[in-house]
């Protein structure tokens, strides 16, 4: 049996979910450390609907991450496979298991593992429990019932099940190398193409930029004007949302940028993520407000 | 009549459980229905908790059918009362008045009406039983899923109840609307798939075993050791035991099956407990060692499947794949690592924060130093040039890529560092056991230089946080400064240590050690830790309240009172001693009672007039003076000298003196004279507190 690839996992994934009645959702345009933050999510468990399914692919970056493309296992940019189910059902660790099959990964030939991970993003004042879900010992999906987004409750519970996409195509292709992964599983001679084909050389080029190049006083500039902006779009006497929250994602990279630039120090950390914390705590009374009247 | 007795079975099952709490719920559950139940008074046998990380089940055996019939005497109006308010009472109570008895208490005479209660079944109760006992876990995190507002570790998914041979029907709430119904099956293996009948109590152990769930968490735990121990005696290896690990990994799988898989040759050169560290932490994995205690290449790993030859195969090369990425992860680490010097790690040091507020952690290496230094000594330790180093390179490692990655290491890392930079073996072993005790631990530094730098780092680390007010209060310790406290005590008394608390404490920095307020909360700390300590070690609480005050146990030097506590163990195992004590006691009363003289007033030799207090007079005397030229206090050289003479004298006078003489003037002399004897006693310990 042909090895699955890349982008055939993806249309897999996609495929039994929306079986399973999620709206697919394309990724969000912004850059963000985690499926998490797209509004679909972030925003959207807190109202106003209790039926919400969703599912998408999600591009994330997380700049100290970079390793030049040098390292075979960390990335600076890679991709989530982000599914959002509230109420979180009954049978949903049945459903996920069956995810699993659908790219070749039968429980029943495979050791599935549910491992403690209590989840918590300190930006996103978001925390929940759950499990990284181990496969023959590999990390494959980070499983959370989340019980409060913004610093409030859920109600109902929505569960998120977050693959990593990567750590499963080296899985599924039994590679040692992220570079290696096949992702569009043709042959070389007719347009096939690696993960290294296409991303190899970004990641080497993120890396200086993120370590090294980076302006950062534009970019503590930057930070402090989201912080503002922010503040202002709330403050208005007809709130703006989501765009309001578009700044608190863009802070958040900002801050996660300064970080790999080095530039901010033990002490200041705790007081930039607690900044961006606030921000996404008003955009979610915020939100919460709004679907209240 | 005999009630008929029952064995029951709840079984709790949800989705998985992670491992430490499955121990939390299994002493809760044990609790709360040992609770429950004796509160609606139905006796049993025992209660016995299964778990396994979908499975939580109390199995109750051998209770009470039904509970016992009970009357009641339900105390109504006195007779005289109004006609309305008799009338209400039988109203309530659903009777008529020639039913009601008539009973006299000092209050009059009353009415009162004889209830008779039919005691209720057990399967009648027990599903409150199970709703009391759901309601009241009290989880150290939980979480709610669905619509649920019921509170449960992870999702609880089903709920089987079985009475003999027979399911319960029932239900608890999960919220306003919603319910958990009991089902009369619960599910077995994952891999299984489908729903598990059990058809009797007896029966569930091995029907759900028959399902590869093993439910008995010991039964799992030895089934794991004997399969690991199988596969090391094939490989003529040994198994490197790692009981947290063994807990752990019991936790995480219903059905082990130990597989073994090999580490690639290039790995091999990381020190053990790299590799160890690497493969427990992020993989769980257990290690081998060879017959000269070397690692062996091999790793092994518990699934959760049952054994298929393919699939063993391919879970193996799943494994082997993934702590292929995670070693050569630590292997870049650690050759990046050793290509550094002291100096590249030292100046790293200014750049990490120990604390906000607190300084850098070279900073604190320079405090360690200084601390060092100073009590050195006492440890007869006086080599100031190498204590010195042995603060300042200290913390070194922690500055490392390898201990950024695993915390764990710190100390082992630094061990391996100061090896390739030429450190002496006793300074090396020193870095590496500094973090020795963990609290009351047995496991301690191993030389004195380790010691030495264990107890520097835990005291600078007390009143670093003690100074600015970061104080453990109640159940709160977020940085768990007691369990520092407690390693300090471990480490000074276990090496019977010449310091003092008051001595540690002017160890630190002039500038703290100056403020009042800062000292005292440190030093009552340290006291109840020292307290609480030999509480632990088992010291009987009547025997160091008789010793230690806190007035002066900060005075005494560990060694004062290891051998303090030792002396009074031989006085206490003595006869002449016993005798001594309650004479003790004796003396200790009289003068309790009387009134208390003025301090000017002494003993006068003319106003003895027996030769049974004239003796006892000379005695005491003799006594201040030896007490005087020893001050320190040495039971040893009052105990068998002493104790008989003291004995049979205060005997003697007890027996032909009588202390409340007609003369008030001879009266108050005999008492100021047992109260001197009192007061020189005293002086050593207060005997009048111990037990006999």
């Amino acid at each position: 049996m042909q090895k699955l690839s890349f982008q055939e996992i993806i249309l897999k994934l996609l495929n039994f979910w929306s079986k399973q009645g999620c709206t697919i959702l394309q990724p969000y345009d912004m850059e963000v450390g985690a499926g998490t933050f797209h509004p679909a999510t972030a925003l959207n468990v807190l109202g106003p609907n209790p039926l919400w399914k969703v599912a998408y692919v999600q591009p994330c970056r997380r700049p100290t991450d970079g390793r030049y493309g040098e390292n075979p296992n960390r990335l600076q940019h890679y991709y989530q496979f982000q599914v959002i189910i509230q109420p979180s059902p009954d049978n949903i660790q049945d459903l996920y298991l069956k995810s699993l099959k659908e790219i070749n990964l039968d429980h029943l030939l495979h050791d599935i593992r549910f491992v403690e991970d209590d989840w918590e993003s300190p930006t996103l004042g978001a925390a929940g429990l759950g499990w990284e879900v181990w496969c023959d010992g590999m990390e494959v999906t980070q499983f959370t019932y989340f019980q409060q987004v913004g610093g409030f409750e859920v109600r109902p519970v929505a569960v998120e099940i977050t693959y990593g996409l990567e750590r499963l195509a080296m899985f599924i292709q039994e590679l040692d190398d992220v570079y290696s992964i096949d992702f569009n599983g043709l042959p070389k001679s007719s347009g096939g193409k690696s993960y290294g084909d296409i991303f190899k050389d970004a990641e080497k080029e993120y890396s200086e930029y993120n370590f090294e190049n980076a302006n950062v006083d534009k970019l503590f500039n930057e930070f402090d004007n989201c912080v503002k902006e922010c503040n202002d779009l709330i403050s208005l006497e007809k709130p703006l949302v989501k765009p309001a929250y578009d700044q608190c994602i863009k802070a958040s990279h900002i801050f996660n940028l300064l970080d790999a630039r080095g530039v901010i120090s033990v002490s200041e950390r705790q007081a930039y993520i607690l900044k961006v914390r606030n921000m996404s705590k008003t955009c979610c009374s915020e939100w919460i407000k709004r679907n209240e009247n | 009549m005999k009630i008929k007795k029952v064995n029951c079975l709840i079984d709790f099952f949800s989705e998985e459980i992670p491992a430490s709490m499955q121990l939390f719920l299994e002493k809760e559950l044990n609790l709360l229905f040992e609770k429950v139940l004796n509160k609606v008074l139905l006796s049993y046998e025992k209660i016995e908790i299964l778990s396994s990380p979908r499975h939580h089940c109390a199995l109750i055996h051998n209770i009470d059918s039904v509970q016992k019939d009970q009357t009641l005497d339900i105390k109504g109006p006195r007779i005289d009362a109004p006609k309305l308010a008799i009338e209400g009472f039988l109203k309530t109570n659903k009777t008529t008045l020639k039913k009601l008895t008539v009973n006299k208490t000092n209050k009059g005479e009353f009415y009162f009406h004889k209830k008779f209660i039919k005691g209720k079944t057990f399967s009648q109760l027990i599903n409150n039983i199970i709703q009391e006992v759901c309601a009241s876990i009290s989880w150290p995190k939980s979480q709610r899923w669905g619509y649920s507002d019921l509170k449960w570790g992870r999702p609880l998914r089903n709920i089987m109840v079985l009475i003999d041979k027979s399911c319960v029907n029932g239900k608890i709430k999960i919220n306003d609307h919603d319910f958990i119904k009991f089902k009369n099956y619960t599910f077995g293996h994952r891999s299984l798939n489908k729903t598990v009948r059990v058809n009797s109590v007896e029966d569930f152990i091995n029907t759900m075993k028959n399902s590869y769930v093993f439910v008995n968490r010991l039964q799992r735990k030895k089934a794991i050791e004997m399969q690991i121990s199988k596969i090391s005696k094939k490989l003529n290896l040994n198994y490197y035991r790692d009981d947290s690990l063994l807990n752990e990994v019991t936790g995480l799988v219903e059905f082990p099956n130990v597989l073994v898989g090999k580490i690639d040759k290039q790995y091999m050169k990381l020190p053990f407990e790299i590799l160890s560290i690497v493969m427990k932490v992020h993989q769980k994995y257990f290690s081998l060692i060879d017959n000269s205690k070397k690692m062996a290449p091999y790793f092994l790993a518990v699934s959760n499947l049952k054994p298929n030859n393919q699939t063993d195969k391919n879970v193996v090369r799943g494994n082997e794949r993934v702590l292929r990425a995670r070693l050569s992860d630590a292997l870049f680490f650690w050759e990046y690592d050793c290509k550094n010097d002291f100096s590249y790690y030292l100046n790293k040091l200014k750049t990490i924060i120990f604390y906000e507020g607190l300084g850098d952690l070279h900073d604190r290496s320079l405090r360690l130093s200084k601390i060092n230094e100073k009590i050195g000594p006492s440890f007869n330790f006086k080599d100031n040039k190498k204590l010195n180093k042995l603060g300042l390179y200290s913390k070194l490692d922690l500055s490392s890529n390898l201990v950024g990655e695993f915390p764990e290491l710190q100390g082992t890392m630094l061990k391996y560092l100061a090896k390739l930079n030429g450190f002496s073996k006793d300074m090396q072993i020193a870095f590496e056991d500094q973090y020795k005790p963990v609290g009351l631990n047995k496991n301690m530094p191993r030389n004195k230089l380790g010691s030495i730098l264990s107890v520097s780092n835990n005291i600078d680390t007390l009143s670093c946080f003690f100074s600015i007010g970061l104080i453990p209060t109640g159940s709160r310790d977020p940085f768990a400064l007691r369990r520092s406290g407690n390693s300090l005590i471990n480490i000074l008394w276990h090496e019977s240590n010449t310091l003092s608390l008051d001595q540690l404490i002017n160890s630190l920095d002039e500038k703290l050690s100056k403020e009042v307020k800062l000292v005292n909360e440190i030093k009552n700390f340290l006291i109840d830790r020292l307290y609480n300590f030999l509480i632990e070690k088992g010291f009987r609480s009547d025997k160091l309240s008789a010793i230690i005050s806190k007035d002066n146990i900060a005075q005494k030097t560990f060694l004062e009172i290891k051998s303090e506590l030792k002396a009074l163990d031989k006085i206490l195992n003595t006869k002449s001693g016993i005798i001594f004590i309650s004479n003790f006691k004796r003396i200790y009363n009289i003068t309790k009672k009387s009134e208390t003289l003025p301090n000017s007033l002494i003993v006068k030799e003319e106003l003895l007039i027996l030769k049974e207090e004239m003796q006892l007079y000379n005695f005491l005397t003799k006594l201040s003076k030896s007490n005087k030229i020893s001050s320190e206090l040495n039971y040893n050289k009052i105990q068998s000298d002493h104790f008989n003479e003291f004995n049979s004298l205060i005997e003697k006078f007890f027996d032909n003196v009588l202390v409340n003489d007609k003369n008030n003037h001879i009266k108050n002399n005999r008492i100021k004279l047992l109260e001197s004897i009192k007061l020189n006693f005293e002086m050593i310990c207060k005997f009048q507190i111990l037990k006999i």
